[in-house]
């Protein structure tokens, strides 16, 4: 795998604004900014789908992150209106979590970088295919230019991924019914009883 | 990267002066996609500037009044003025504001909605700007930043009326999304693909709209769809009546035109999806004989093909929003939960069943991306869809619902505080 | 002027008219991306994610680093995906991205539960600060 060019240009953006949009959501004083902040890292990386041309993950990730648990989450920040502009935002374990954390990923890297070295990164990758001048045929559309992702992803999904994909439907489920239990008042209750 | 762009026409790479200094390729990836961007925002927004104009006129052609006459001829001038009028405004940004979010929120709404006019395809050949795999994907992914513009707006104006705006709007939305996504699936099962000028090919090839296909499919689009834009009859996140002018009660000026302009593009989104997946896209039966297809005048006649049929979604659009009043909050909940996502998982359910039917019987052969569909199978699948799909769904949800409404109206013994508040 | 943009646009465009100087394969050098890239952009979100969960108060913060943590992993999942498409010819490549799929499922089902706890939390005790969430019964 070896992205050249603009790809790369375009890695190393995507790459910097989701770095720097989950340091900032982490710091941010207002829950609401933090959310702000935590779409765009999802962007940037649903952005870095596309480069891997995973184009289906890209889209799932926007649809479901942005368009609903995101917007669930800033919809219980209005609800819970939480006033925390004056009152501090860490908790007394800063110090400590925050050199923990500093170290884990400097052992996380560490560990990349080591395995660079074996054998485990080294095997040689395909160049990726040339591009053809694509003549326009009249009327049909460039169709071989169109990746086949989502129809592998769905041939996989429903064949050798049944099973996960099932039970999956049930965590929904499940889900549902517990938000639904969870968020009713005693009064609610009381009156459907 | 390259497979997500369409190469240029061989006109365009035959122009004089470009070819002279530009490489092929560049021509063909960089300046290529610009010029059909450039031109793309240049026509829609003219286009969105003439839309408000052509809704004030036929709300006035609908209430038996003249409407817009004093700027130039007929008022064709109007949305130039308005346009004037709202960049010299002052830009207000109220004092307890989240100043921030406030000015971010209809900058997000506006690219939420323009974004996705990339991936429509707009005519046939070179007329799309990209046909990416999943394109419809896509344009269901960045419409759903629209509510998030929406909801951060009402938020950031910190004021109650701007609030409860958003909040509406964002239930509202979220919930009209889930039928809209699922109406789109029955279609999908015809066409086969995501990518959007291949839905469009697809029904070429098959010679019909998908439409006779999906009736109750496009039904609930279009519900959905009107809802999802907050128009009328559906308007309630800006309800003037009760919320003054709800999530953009704050905004002024330039940022008030951007929310504006972003309505009116999610419109015409909505309408240009309607299109390509149930009404044939630029296809035409019968201009392919006229024409020669991939000649430069077909690409022509298919781009004004899909803009009337665009157009006349977004008549519908108006008519409605002049004719209907407002839903009540909870019926237009009733509508989005009770009816709209249980009918289109029937119409999910029952499209598949017949597909399979038909099948077994033979009257339809998948090859490849493609349907083959035999005189019997169209019979079969245009008759199954109108007598059984729509009547069916109609009867069994009308049914649960008739009790369902019961329940909600049965007689409730009022809470301990309110019985206090009634004695005194 | 104008053939000097055309050339620095082919370099970019990886075209093979471009010429194979030394400036050239020192750009084509620095924007080399692989797999590592990768790699260390989703270990460094993953260590961002980690530090919100263990210092931030608010609860619905706490939860959105989560989110960041499944991302990060969800970005190592689909470029071993691509990076495995690349090496088998297409033979089961397409698990990662299935994995990917799930992931974000379970994603949405825990934020649904966990933002329905916190309203039923908030509703009884007023307030969303982990350090004053220690009762386990009220």
């Amino acid at each position: 795998m070896r992205l050249v060019g603009l790809e790369a240009v375009i890695f190393y953006l995507f790459a910097v604004v989701a770095i720097l949009f989950a340091i900032f959501m982490i710091t941010a004083r207002s829950a609401v900014h933090s959310a702000l902040f935590l779409i765009s890292t999802l962007v940037a990386s649903a952005g870095l789908y596309f480069l891997l041309q995973a184009e289906f993950v890209a889209g799932v990730q926007i649809l479901i992150y942005v368009g609903g648990v995101l917007v669930l989450f800033i919809f219980v920040i209005m609800l819970v209106n939480i006033k925390e502009e004056d009152t501090k935002i860490f908790n007394r374990q800063i110090l400590i979590a925050s050199i923990l954390s500093f170290f884990l990923g400097l052992g996380i890297i560490a560990i990349l970088l080591q395995t660079q070295k074996g054998n485990f990164f080294t095997l040689v990758s395909p160049l990726p295919p040339k591009i053809e001048q694509v003549q326009n045929s009249p009327n049909i559309s460039q169709s071989h230019n169109i990746s086949q992702n989502t129809i592998k992803i769905g041939q996989e999904l429903y064949t050798r991924a049944v099973l996960p994909f099932e039970i999956a439907s049930l965590v929904l489920l499940v889900a549902i019914v517990g938000a639904v239990r969870l968020a009713r008042e005693r009064k609610q209750e009381k009156i459907y009883d | 990267m390259y497979i997500y762009l369409l190469s240029a026409p061989i006109w365009f790479s035959k122009l004089p002066i470009l070819k002279d200094y530009l490489d092929p390729m560049v021509l063909d990836y960089l300046v290529w996609p610009l010029v059909q961007i450039g031109l793309l925002l240049f026509v829609v927004l003219t286009l969105i500037a003439y839309l408000t104009l052509a809704e004030r006129k036929i709300s006035a052609w609908i209430q038996v009044r003249i409407g817009p006459n004093r700027v130039g001829p007929q008022g064709l001038l109007q949305p130039l003025a308005d346009g004037i009028k709202l960049l010299i405004k002052e830009d207000l940004i109220p004092l307890k504001a989240d100043k921030g979010i406030f000015i971010v929120a209809p900058i997000i709404a506006m690219v939420a909605a323009l974004v996705s006019l990339a991936v429509i395809p707009w005519g046939a050949a070179w007329a799309t700007i990209s046909n990416i795999d999943v394109g419809l994907l896509f344009i269901l992914a960045v419409s759903s930043f629209g509510v998030l513009g929406i909801i951060l707006g009402g938020w950031a104006s910190n004021s109650k009326y701007a609030l409860l705006g958003a909040l509406r709007s964002a239930a509202q939305m979220v919930s009209y999304e889930v039928p809209m996504g699922l109406a789109l699936i029955g279609a999908l099962m015809f066409t086969k693909t995501l990518a959007l000028q291949d839905m469009v090919i697809n029904q070429e090839n098959l010679h019909i709209w998908n439409v006779l296909f999906q009736p109750l499919g496009f039904l609930i689009y279009l519900i959905s769809g009107i809802a999802e834009t907050n128009r009328a009859p559906f308007d309630l996140p800006e309800a003037e009546s009760e919320l003054v002018a709800g999530y953009h009660t704050e905004y002024s000026g330039f940022r008030f035109s951007l929310f504006f302009i972003a309505e009116y593009a999610s419109m015409l989104i909505i309408s240009a999806i309607a299109v390509t997946v149930f009404l044939g896209g630029w296809y035409l039966p019968g201009l392919s004989y006229i024409l020669i297809p991939g000649s430069t005048l077909f690409v022509l006649a298919s781009i004004g093909v899909f803009a009337f049929k665009t157009l006349v979604l977004l008549y519908v659009f108006f008519w409605l929003r002049w004719s209907l009043p407002r839903y009540r909050y909870d019926q237009l909940m009733e509508l989005a939960w009770k009816w709209m996502i249980p009918a289109s998982l029937a119409n999910i359910l029952l499209t598949a069943t017949i597909l399979v039917i038909a099948k077994e019987f033979g009257l339809i052969e998948s090859q490849g991306n493609f349907l083959s569909i035999s005189t019997a199978g169209y019979i079969f699948l245009i008759g199954t869809a109108f007598i059984i799909t729509v009547p069916l769904t109609w009867i069994i949800l009308g049914q649960i619902n008739a009790r369902s409404r019961d329940f909600n109206l049965r007689e409730v013994e009022p809470l301990p505080m309110n019985r206090a508040k009634k004695n005194s | 002027m104008i053939n000097l943009l055309n050339h620095i646009l082919l370099i970019l465009l990886q075209s093979e008219a471009a010429s194979s100087g030394v400036k050239e394969r020192l750009l084509e050098g620095l924007f080399n991306v692989n797999i590592n890239n990768f790699l260390v952009l989703s270990s460094l979100l993953f260590v961002i994610g980690i530090a919100g969960v263990l210092t931030r108060r608010n609860v619905i913060v706490i939860f959105m680093s989560i989110e960041l943590i499944l991302n990060a992993v969800n970005i190592n999942l689909v470029a071993f995906s691509r990076y495995w498409f690349l090496q088998s010819e297409g033979k089961n490549a397409y698990m990662g991205e299935i994995f990917t799929i799930f992931v974000i499922v379970v994603a949405a089902a825990e934020a649904v539960v966990g933002l329905g706890i916190i309203i039923a939390y908030y509703r009884n005790k007023e307030t969303v600060a982990v350090d004053e969430i220690d009762l386990m019964k009220w």
